[in-house]
């Protein structure tokens, strides 16, 4: 591999582990400092990309395992589900380990339809992989959960640091709302509405990851109560809330965080993540690195607008053969910088 | 007025390259490369015109294509090449985005179709003159032979009345023999009067009086 994409790899991987970590946190993971996002947290999406990028980072991985015993209850299963299959996400295995050890007690219901291993189950792999990409060791008894799955790793020991959520932080406005009106599509209106001036059903639907139906007919029940309120235009209807009230309900005195669709910025985010970290990649020439780099931020390019982050990528086009390479390193650290 | 300059030097910067030798080299190496990742199978091309030309050095010139005449199969026969496989369109799609090249820079437009030169049947004893070049595991290149060019350029003169074409056939010299030879070929892909009469004047337009009049 060039020097330059060698140390842009380490740099990329830690920058995006950073932001794992930093995410993790403001809903309550123990371990790492707080930063101060201004954006809304999805758990979901969140727990998507860390079911691959946490193999990464043994104790980031954990500590999740740890926070979704304490807040688990807050997981929309559904959304995460419909989020599955609709992006490219690499962990659905790891979501079904996952899975396995949620499917207890009053959740056991709610997290098997995740738990079945994904696909025929191959000679075991290891969990955990170390910085540079070679596979960790298991220390200890290989934990038996994980060998149900075709993982190898040592004894995993849930310590309970992790915390419930704190509800007011301006990040974790989705799990307030979950905790208030229930895990369930009415949750999801409230946040979409609470961060944009107004809304169209099928527009929430979409962003939200949910059926159209059915935030269509949550929509007109909950407009009948009078909080939501309905302004038509032609045939187009569009329901709003007024933001002061709900800042006194929700006791955030502030503001709302920024809305953004993360399922897609976490799925390109992670096959960027899987390319550079392919060992494959670092055998080939620059110009062939630059091709291969090309035709990935030309698949994942649509997913970088769906999330409203396009403007940070240059025209490829603009930079033929090798010449691609060192825009593409200037393109991801303006995006994560 | 600045902004205006700079939206057409943007427009500019995104035209088709033309392919020059080492475009050509380059393009090659990269196919090779993309074939090696997606693991395909061996791809055999022969290659005629511009590209030709240009990688055997009978011309210095650029190029907007490749073209391919025939694929060679794996005991070394010629096979038609349509339709192209699908992972060598794939992979010269990529291609073409990474070295700024037109869409369909790999292409079988001499060899589409029914009345394609592969179709319609290529110069005799054309596998003999191939120049072969390597380019990794997965992809040779057979450029075909001077003879076959002043065959196939002779045909595309008077079939197309395209000056690019006649000004290739000149820089070859063809010698009175090869364009006979040529030219009898060429009126088994085209057995109408018409073409015959273009033919007649496209070699007298060449300065091969004689062979105009033999055919």
């Amino acid at each position: 591999m060039n020097q330059s994409l060698r140390t842009f790899k380490s740099e990329y991987d830690e920058l995006l582990l950073n932001f794992l970590w930093r995410q993790w946190s403001a809903l309550g993971v123990a371990g790492h400092s707080r930063g101060e996002d201004h954006w809304v947290i999805d758990p979901e999406g969140l727990l998507l990309v860390t079911c691959t990028l946490g193999r990464h980072e043994p104790r980031l991985f954990d500590e999740v395992v740890d926070w979704l015993q304490e807040n688990g209850s807050l997981i929309n299963i559904l959304r995460l589900k419909r989020i599955l299959r609709k992006e490219k996400f690499a962990g659905a295995s790891v979501l079904a380990v996952v899975a396995g050890l949620m499917s207890k007690g009053t959740d056991v219901t709610k997290w098997k339809q995740l738990a079945k291993p994904v696909g025929p189950l191959s000679p075991p792999e290891p969990f955990f992989f170390a910085e540079d990409g070679e596979p960790l060791l298991a220390i200890g008894q290989p934990d038996t959960h994980f060998a149900k799955y075709g993982f190898t790793r040592g004894p995993m020991r849930e310590r309970g640091y992790s915390q419930k959520f704190r509800p007011t932080e301006l990040t974790n406005l989705a799990l307030q709302l979950r905790a208030l009106v229930g895990v369930n599509s009415r949750a999801e209106i409230l946040l979409y509405l609470l961060t944009h001036e107004a809304a169209h059903p099928s527009e929430i639907a979409h962003e939200a990851y949910y059926y159209e139906r059915s935030i269509q007919n949550t929509l007109v029940d909950l407009s009948q109560s009078g909080v939501v309120q309905l302004r038509s235009s032609g045939r187009e209807k569009h329901y709003w809330l007024k933001p002061d009230h709900w800042a006194m309900l929700l006791n955030r005195p502030e503001r709302f965080p920024k809305w953004v669709t993360w399922p897609p910025l976490f799925s390109a985010m992670e096959r960027i993540w899987l390319k550079l970290n392919d060992s494959h990649l670092a055998s080939l020439d620059p110009l062939l690195q630059s091709s291969e780099l090309r035709q990935l931020m030309v698949e994942v390019r649509p997913s970088f607008e769906r999330a409203g982050f396009d403007k940070a990528l240059s025209d490829d086009r603009q930079y033929l053969g090798e010449r691609y390479l060192p825009v593409f390193l200037e393109d991801m650290t303006k995006l994560l910088g | 007025m600045l902004f205006i300059v700079r939206r057409i030097s943007t427009i500019s910067n995104n035209m088709p390259t033309d392919i020059t030798h080492d475009e050509l080299q380059k393009a090659f190496k990269l196919l090779a490369g993309r074939l090696d990742l997606a693991q395909t199978e061996p791809v055999r091309l022969v290659i005629c015109g511009g590209s030709a030309l240009i990688a055997t050095g009978l011309r210095q010139r650029t190029t907007t294509d490749v073209d391919i005449v025939a694929l060679m199969n794996s005991s070394a026969h010629l096979v038609s090449p349509d339709p192209l496989p699908e992972f060598l369109l794939a992979a010269a799609k990529q291609v073409a985005r990474d070295l700024g090249l037109f869409d369909n820079w790999l292409n079988n437009g001499p060899s589409s179709g029914e009345g394609g030169l592969y179709q319609m049947g290529l110069p005799e004893g054309i596998a003999e003159r191939l120049t072969a070049q390597e380019y990794g595991s997965r992809l040779t290149v057979y450029f075909i032979g001077r003879l076959d060019q002043i065959h196939f350029k002779l045909y595309a003169a008077a079939d197309q009345r395209d000056g690019t074409h006649l000004t290739d056939l000149r820089a070859l010299k063809p010698t009175d023999v090869e364009l006979q030879t040529a030219a009898r070929w060429a009126m088994t892909h085209d057995v109408s009067d018409g073409f015959k009469t273009v033919l007649k004047e496209t070699l007298r337009e060449l300065g091969h009086e004689s062979v105009a009049e033999n055919i």
